[in-house]
C-alpha cells in the first residue's frame, strides 16, 4: 500500500503538532483516517472543559459508549456541574488518569466528588470550590480522600452564605467538634491524629478560603504535608495563629510563601493578644528563609511588626495594606534593604483611614537596593505640585502641596525618578489608585478655597484625582526613567500627570519598547498610540479567583 | 574550525563549528569527542535533507539560544513564523516531513518547532475531507464508523 508521506511522522511528533491545534481542529483530525483517529483521539479527550451551560448540554449528548471508551484518557476536568462528575462515575469508570480536577459547583454533591478523587490516584492538582464544603467535617473527609501524588490543593466556599446554611446542622456538628477536640489533644501530645492518617508527601501548595473555623483539621493536615512550599489562607479570623505558628515551625521547613489574609467583608481589628503569636509566625520565616509574605488585611502589633522588618532583607515579595501598619519611612527602609525584592505591593484601600503611602519626603538619597524589582505598586505622595494651582485671588499659597516653587517640586521629583530609574528590571509600575469616591485630599483643598481664596482648578480636572503625585513630564525629570527598558505596564490611574502630552508620548515610544499598556484616567485620556488592553486581559476566570488570593 | 558531517548516502559537508552546533546532538558529540577532525556520521539524514538543514542553521547561526518555555501553555500559537522560515518551509510534503524528522534526530528545537507549526497550519480550519486531500490520505473508515466517531466527538466542535 502506498503510504502518504505524512505517515512518516512518528506519534511523538504528532504530540508536538497537537499543541498548535484547537479542539475543533482535533475533532476534524480524528475523522481523517484510522491512524489519525488513534493518534489524535487522546488529545481530543485529554482536557474536558465543561464550564459553560452549553458545554453541559453538549456533554449530555455524548453517547455513553463514548464516555466508557474515552474516560481513561481524560487528564484535565474543569466543570461547574456535578452532573458531569456523576456521569463520569457511572459511565466512565475508567476515568482514573485525571491529573487536574477543578470544580466550582453550585449544587455539587461532595460524595460524588470524593468518589471521583478516590479513583484517581495520580491527581496532582485539585480545586474544589462553590458550595461543596460547609463544615469542618467535610474538610476532614476531603483531606482523607486525597491521593499521595497531589501537589496543589485549592479549597473554597461561597462565603458567609454557606456559613449560615451550615448552621442548620449545628447539633450534629457540635458532637463532631467534641470528637475533634479529643483528637486535638492527641495532636498536642505529639500523637498521630485519629482520622487523618494519610500523608500528602508531594503537596507543595495549599490554598484555603473557608468561612467557618477550620483550624483543628487544618493543623493536622499541615502536619502531614511536610514539603509544603506555599500556604494561602484567607479569612484569618477562623485561625488560631498560636497553633498555626507552632505547626509551621515544626512541620514545614520548605515553606517559602505565606499568605494569610483577613477576609475583606468581616471587620478584623487589632488583636493585641495575638501579637506574640504573629511575631512567632513571622520569626519562623526568618529561620526558614521565606521568600514571599502577604499579610494583607491583618493588623500587626509591635512585636510582629519588628519581626516583619527583620524578615524583609530575605524577601522576594511583600504585599501589604494600610492595616499592616508599615508607614512611609518603613517602605523606604524596605526598598533600601530588601535586595532580593521582586514584588512590592502596597494596597491603599480606604483613603480616609490610615494611609499606606510612600511619602516622597521619606525617599532620601539612600539608594534603593532592590535591583531585581519587577512589580512595584505604591502611591508616592506629598510631591509639591504648584503647577496644579491656578487660582489664588492674590493670597499667598499655604497648603502643603503648593508650598515652594516649581524648582523645588522638580528637585523632589527628580530624587524620586532617580531612585525609580535604577530599578531597571521593573515590568509593572502602579502609582495610581482606583478611587471611586472623591479623593479626600481634594476636599481638603476645597475647604481652603473658602477660607483663603486659593484652590486648584478642578473644573479642568476629573474628580477623584490624586494631586500630590509625580507629574510625569519631561520637565519634571521623566528622562531619568529611561533605564526602565523592561517596563510593560504603567498605571497612573487617577493621577494628575502629563504623560499623555505629545512630547512625553514620543519619549515613551523611544524609551520603553516593551510597554503594552498605559493606564491614565479611568474613563478617557488614553492616547491613540498607546494600546488599550483588550477586555480579555481584564477577564478574570471565576475559577482562578483563589489563585489570586 | 570547520566540522565535517557525513550524510547517510556518504556525502561530506564542511560547515563551521558554530553552525553545526545549532544541533544539540552534534554539539554534545563534539564536546564528548573533544578536539578532533574526524568526520561525524549522520546515518539518519540524507544529503538532500542535510543540505536544507545546514541552510537553516547557517541562516540562524547568530540566534540567541532558546530558553526553554517553562510556562507550559497548552495552546500555542502557530502564526508567528518568521518570513524567512516560512519561505524555507515551502517545500514538498515529503521534504517537509524529512526536515521535521531530521530536526528531531539532530535536536534542533527551533527548526522542529517551525516544522510542526507548518504542519499544524495545514490542518487548521479544515474539514476532515480537506485534510485528507491536503495530505493525500485515504479515508479508511466505513460510513457507520465515521458516523459514530462524529457523534462521539460532536461536543468538541465549534470551539
Amino acid at each position: 500500500m502506498n503510504h502518504p508521506p505524512v505517515f512518516a511522522l512518528p506519534p511523538e511528533i504528532y504530540f508536538l503538532i497537537v499543541r498548535y491545534l484547537s479542539k475543533k481542529d482535533l475533532a476534524a483530525s480524528v475523522l481523517v483516517c484510522k491512524t489519525w483517529f488513534l493518534y489524535f483521539r487522546p488529545y481530543l479527550w485529554q482536557e474536558l472543559d465543561l464550564r459553560k451551560r452549553d458545554h453541559l448540554l453538549r456533554f449530555g449528548k455524548i453517547p455513553e459508549t463514548a464516555l466508557l471508551r474515552n474516560a481513561h484518557v481524560i487528564q484535565t476536568l474543569r466543570t461547574r456541574f456535578s452532573e458531569v462528575v456523576g456521569a463520569l462515575i457511572v459511565y466512565g469508570p475508567t476515568c482514573t488518569n485525571l491529573r487536574n480536577f477543578r470544580i466550582t459547583a453550585d449544587n455539587a454533591d461532595l460524595d460524588a466528588v470524593l468518589y471521583l478523587i478516590r479513583q484517581n490516584v495520580f491527581l496532582q492538582d485539585i480545586s474544589l470550590q462553590g458550595r461543596l464544603i460547609s463544615t469542618e467535617g467535610d474538610l476532614l473527609r476531603i483531606f482523607e480522600a486525597l491521593p499521595i501524588t497531589l501537589s496543589k490543593l485549592t479549597l473554597g466556599s461561597n462565603g458567609l452564605e454557606t456559613f449560615s446554611e451550615a448552621g442548620d446542622s449545628e447539633d450534629s456538628e457540635d458532637e463532631e467538634e467534641e470528637e475533634e477536640e479529643d483528637q486535638y489533644e492527641h495532636f498536642q501530645d505529639g500523637a498521630v491524629g485519629i482520622n487523618l492518617e494519610n500523608h500528602v508527601w508531594a503537596l507543595t501548595s495549599l490554598t484555603i478560603r473557608l468561612y467557618f473555623p477550620f483550624c483543628k483539621t487544618l493543623h493536622q493536615f499541615i502536619m502531614r504535608a511536610p514539603l509544603l512550599e506555599t500556604l494561602c489562607l484567607k479569612n484569618v479570623t477562623a485561625l488560631d495563629v498560636d497553633r498555626l505558628a507552632e505547626c509551621l515551625i515544626q512541620c514545614c521547613p520548605s515553606l517559602a510563601t505565606l499568605r494569610l489574609r483577613a477576609c475583606e467583608d468581616c471587620n478584623s481589628f487589632p488583636c493585641p493578644e495575638e501579637d506574640a503569636a504573629w511575631a512567632t509566625v513571622i520569626a519562623g520565616g526568618c529561620q526558614f528563609g521565606w521568600k514571599r509574605i502577604d499579610l494583607k488585611g491583618n493588623y500587626l502589633g509591635d512585636a510582629a511588626y519588628k519581626a516583619l522588618m527583620d524578615l524583609v532583607p530575605s524577601l522576594e515579595s511583600i504585599v501589604h495594606d494600610f492595616r499592616t501598619g508599615l508607614d512611609s519611612p518603613d517602605l523606604q527602609t524596605i526598598l533600601c534593604s530588601a535586595s532580593f525584592l521582586k514584588e512590592l505591593i502596597v494596597n491603599r484601600t480606604f483613603p480616609d483611614m490610615c494611609t499606606a503611602e510612600l511619602d516622597c519626603d521619606s525617599i532620601d538619597d539612600d539608594p534603593w537596593v532592590c535591583h531585581s524589582l519587577e512589580t512595584l505598586k505604591v502611591v508616592i505622595s506629598c510631591v509639591p505640585r504648584p503647577d496644579l494651582c491656578s487660582k489664588t485671588n492674590g493670597h499667598p499659597l499655604t497648603g502643603r502641596l503648593h508650598r515652594g516653587t516649581m524648582a523645588k517640586s522638580y528637585k523632589v521629583q527628580q530624587r524620586v525618578y532617580r531612585q525609580l530609574g535604577a530599578m531597571t528590571k521593573l515590568k509593572n509600575l502602579t502609582l495610581g489608585t482606583r478611587i471611586n469616591e472623591e479623593n479626600w485630599e481634594r476636599e481638603q483643598y476645597e475647604d481652603e478655597q473658602v477660607d483663603e481664596g486659593e484652590y486648584y482648578d478642578h473644573e479642568n480636572l476629573q474628580q477623584g484625582l490624586q494631586y500630590a503625585c509625580l507629574s510625569f513630564t519631561l520637565e519634571s525629570g521623566l528622562g531619568l526613567l529611561s533605564g526602565l527598558r523592561e517596563l510593560e505596564t504603567i498605571d497612573l490611574r487617577n493621577m494628575s500627570v502629563g504623560l499623555m502630552q505629545e512630547a512625553e508620548l514620543q519619549w515613551v515610544r523611544w524609551n520603553w519598547p516593551h510597554l503594552k499598556a498605559i493606564h491614565l484616567r479611568e474613563f478617557d485620556g488614553l492616547a491613540e498610540d498607546t494600546r488599550r488592553p483588550t477586555p480579555s486581559e481584564f477577564h478574570r476566570d471565576e475559577d482562578e479567583e483563589l489563585e489570586d488570593l | 574550525m570547520p566540522v565535517i558531517l557525513v550524510s547517510s548516502d556518504a556525502q561530506e559537508f564542511k560547515v563551521d563549528k558554530e553552525v553545526a552546533e545549532r544541533s544539540i546532538l552534534i554539539k554534545n558529540m563534539l564536546e564528548d569527542v573533544g578536539e578532533s577532525d574526524s568526520p561525524i556520521p549522520l546515518p539518519n539524514v540524507t544529503a538532500a535533507v542535510l543540505t536544507k538543514v545546514i541552510e537553516y542553521c547557517e541562516h540562524h547561526r547568530n540566534d540567541p539560544v532558546q530558553v526553554p518555555d517553562e510556562t507550559d501553555d497548552p495552546r500555542k500559537r502557530s502564526n508567528d513564523i518568521e518570513e524567512w522560515d516560512m519561505k524555507f518551509m515551502q517545500v514538498d510534503q515529503e521534504m517537509l516531513f524529512e526536515i521535521i524528522l531530521a530536526a528531531n534526530y539532530l535536536d534542533i528545537k527551533p527548526l522542529l518547532d517551525v516544522g510542526c507549526k507548518t504542519v499544524a497550519n495545514i490542518i487548521k480550519g479544515k474539514t476532515p475531507e480537506e485534510i485528507r486531500k491536503a495530505f493525500n490520505i485515504v479515508n479508511d473508515f466505513t460510513p457507520e464508523e465515521e458516523a459514530q466517531i462524529k457523534k462521539e466527538n460532536e461536543w468538541a466542535e465549534d470551539r
